[in-house]
């Protein structure tokens, strides 16, 4: 065999080659796209025993290589084709020992591929506790190949397994010429009942999945667990991550003031403190939240949960375009969209992920939080039913309902609209129910706050310097020499506010709020600082809007299009301008009906 | 394996805990995807939950619990 440079990890989905990848390459991977498909591509580097590096490419999870999906044609491309820039030296293919007959079906299929291969015999532990033992040696022996029991989760049997990777060899002749899937399976028969042996099961994991299932699946209790369980979640992500985003304000605005007092009024200082480090500050006070969030998503994902959540929305879902698996990108929408619609891409129809991708934007993401609380004053005043029951919580669970009952009209529009050219299947598997692998949940929340970082961030630093030269600078050249609201004033951002103004006041906004309303653009939250700059924050300054705008403007946050990183991120996720174009169009123009009509019923 | 003979039904159409036989998938456009699955004729098969309003179903059949839509479970034949 040549010189090891590459391999590829493949096997079915819940086998452990997540957890295989990490423990092969800990910290040094990073996540990116296959080229050219948006299927997940993570990349690592493994050190061999003699101090080599190798490269790992982790193949999407699979159930066999017949390329119908993405994900399928993907690997089958990795693997066959030697001019593909992932095409492995050798493919380590990982077997869930509880039910080799399905993942030797996968196995089998990539060992007739004639690629150099090494099976690693995961999951031993859970087959036993299930009545299974496998006989590795055997397996070794009757397939040819070498075979190394793991326990990915722990990471034993790793070193193992890199040490014998250079042994790693071809099949002399097909396991199974031809395509015939029942032949596959018939010869897979043959060879199983002396590859494994029945051992006394025990009533563990099996039994107490059973045994939950019969609840988590239930028409009623299934949808009181599930709603509880969002709810519990959705408490952590607030309450958690409130004390990090605390500090990153605290730190970033004393930084801030630190620049500005180095040389007061000088445009440079401003630019930095106001352009640069706000930018930055839009970008990390989000982090939180999305790294706790996603944290949460991994967990319920990895212990199997999600899957049971997927079933029991599948059929609500589905009567509006969508499946089951959009509730993950959904409910990942109320952290922020662009990890949301990135989350899309495990849903397989792609009708129902075209579906999902255009209404995520409708739930209210964490930006738009603190215009709701500027705002919600001017409706609800801030008392307490029963003594305990916010009156101005239960308004904002309001417009949380609103994006909500919207998305839901909006996805059955679509679904009217769009053509399937597919057949509408969706296949997925309910695993036995396991602790998580808090290694894969960190890893998994990190790449997805970094992707935030890397994807939104820049978009959201670029806009907020545009807006800080727009907000410095006018028609009559610098405003250094002018207090900051009459700056603002006088600056472009003032004048594109005026020039909007025939556009807004139908709504009931004046030009001193169009400003905000147009450095939202950067970011929602920006909203709130433009209109503390323009009002004056020392003395608490607010607007005196009648209560027809305050509620015109916040139906036009719940609904309106106004993030460049989530228009971003779709054109990328749908491989052209037409879908965000298609988007800003219709959120936005939906915005404007629904605040023209909240605005004339509240006036009245 | 040979099925044991009894009544020929769809899968769709069993009631939640009921088991029975596969007996064939019928041609479709996803039949291969539910043989690659595992729904092999003469495997035995159990509908172990059905989510609300019917739709969907979760199997089991050769060792793994998977959910499939009554659409695709109507392409199975089974003898109960």
């Amino acid at each position: 065999m040549k010189e090891l440079k590459r391999v590829a990890l493949a096997g079915n989905p819940n086998s452990g080659k997540s957890s295989l990848f990490n423990a092969l390459t800990g910290l040094r991977q990073k996540t990116g796209n296959f080229p050219g498909v948006t299927v997940d591509r993570r990349l690592g580097t493994a050190r061999m025993p003699d101090g080599a590096d190798i490269k790992v490419v982790d193949l999407p999870g699979l159930y066999s290589l017949t390329a119908g999906s993405p994900d399928e044609q993907v690997a089958k491309a990795v693997l066959t084709d030697t001019a593909h820039p992932d095409h492995p030296d050798a493919v380590v293919i990982v077997l869930d020992a509880g039910n080799l007959r399905r993942n030797l079906y996968l196995a089998t299929q990539i060992l007739d591929l004639g690629l150099p291969a090494l099976l690693a015999l995961n999951m031993r532990d859970t087959a036993e506790a299930g009545g299974i033992r496998v006989h590795t040696e055997i397996l070794e022996d009757l397939l040819n190949v070498p075979v190394v029991a793991i326990n990915a989760k722990e990471g034993t049997g790793v070193d193992d397994l890199l040490r014998r990777l250079p042994e790693a060899r071809a099949l002399a002749e097909p396991f199974c010429a031809g395509s015939d899937i029942q032949e596959r399976y018939r010869r897979i028969g043959r060879i199983l009942p002396t590859v494994q042996a029945v051992v006394d099961r025990k009533e563990g994991p099996l039994a107490f999945t059973r045994a939950f299932d019969r609840y988590a699946t239930h028409p009623v209790w299934g949808f009181l667990l599930f709603l509880f369980t969002f709810f519990l979640l959705f408490q952590a992500v607030f309450t958690l991550a409130a004390y990090p985003m605390d500090a990153i304000e605290a730190g970033m605005s004393a930084l801030a003031d630190a620049v500005r007092a180095w040389q007061p009024g000088a445009w440079w200082t401003g630019f930095l403190a106001d352009g640069v480090l706000a930018g930055i500050t839009g970008v990390i006070i989000f982090v939180p939240q999305i790294a706790i969030l996603f944290a949460c998503i991994a967990v319920l994902e990895e212990s199997g949960y999600m899957a049971r959540v997927s079933f029991l929305n599948d059929r609500l879902l589905r009567a509006v375009g969508m499946n089951g698996r959009s509730v993950v990108p959904l409910v990942s929408g109320f952290a922020c969209a662009v990890p949301a619609i990135m989350a899309a891409r495990t849903i397989e129809n792609p009708k129902e992920r075209l579906i999902t991708i255009m209404v995520t934007p409708l739930m209210s993401c964490s930006a738009r939080l603190p215009v709701y609380v500027y705002l919600v004053g001017y409706l609800v005043p801030e008392h307490h039913l029963f003594g305990f029951l916010s009156v101005q919580g239960l308004f904002f669970l309001g417009l949380y309902l609103l994006g909500v009952l919207l998305s839901a009209a909006a996805a059955w529009v679509f679904n009217r609209f769009l053509k399937d050219p597919t057949s509408g299947s969706f296949f997925l598997e309910l695993p036995v129910y396991r602790g998580p692998r808090w290694r894969n949940v960190a890893l998994g929340s990190w790449s997805k706050a970094m992707t935030f970082v890397r994807e939104a961030g820049r978009i959201i630093l670029v806009i907020s310097l545009i807006l800080w030269a727009a907000g410095s600078f006018g028609p009559s050249g610098t405003l250094g020499h002018l207090p900051e609201n009459a700056r603002l004033e006088a600056s472009f951002a003032g004048w594109a506010g005026r020039a909007i103004e025939p556009v807004m006041e139908p709504i009931g906004v004046d030009w001193k709020t169009g400003i905000a309303v147009i450095t939202s653009f950067a970011a929602r939250e920006v909203f709130v600082g433009t209109m503390n700059i323009l009002y004056g924050m020392e003395g608490g300054g607010k607007p005196d809007y009648p209560p027809a705008t305050a509620a015109s403007l916040l139906v036009f946050y719940v609904i309106a299009m106004q993030c460049m990183s989530t228009l971003a991120i779709v054109k990328r996720e749908t491989g052209g301008w037409k879908w965000p174009a298609v988007m800003f169009g219709y959120l936005t123009g939906l915005a404007y009906i629904a605040s023209w009509i909240t605005f004339r019923l509240v006036g009245s | 394996m040979e099925p044991k003979k009894g009544e020929k039904r769809l899968l769709c159409d069993l009631a939640q805990g009921q088991r029975g036989t596969i007996h064939q998938v019928v041609p479709c456009a996803m039949c291969e995807k539910l043989l690659e699955l595992g729904c092999l004729p003469g495997e035995a098969v159990t509908v172990e939950h059905v989510a609300p309003l019917g739709d969907p179903i979760a199997i089991s059949v050769t060792g793994s619990c998977f959910m499939l839509r009554k659409a695709d479970a109507a392409r199975i034949e089974v003898w109960v």
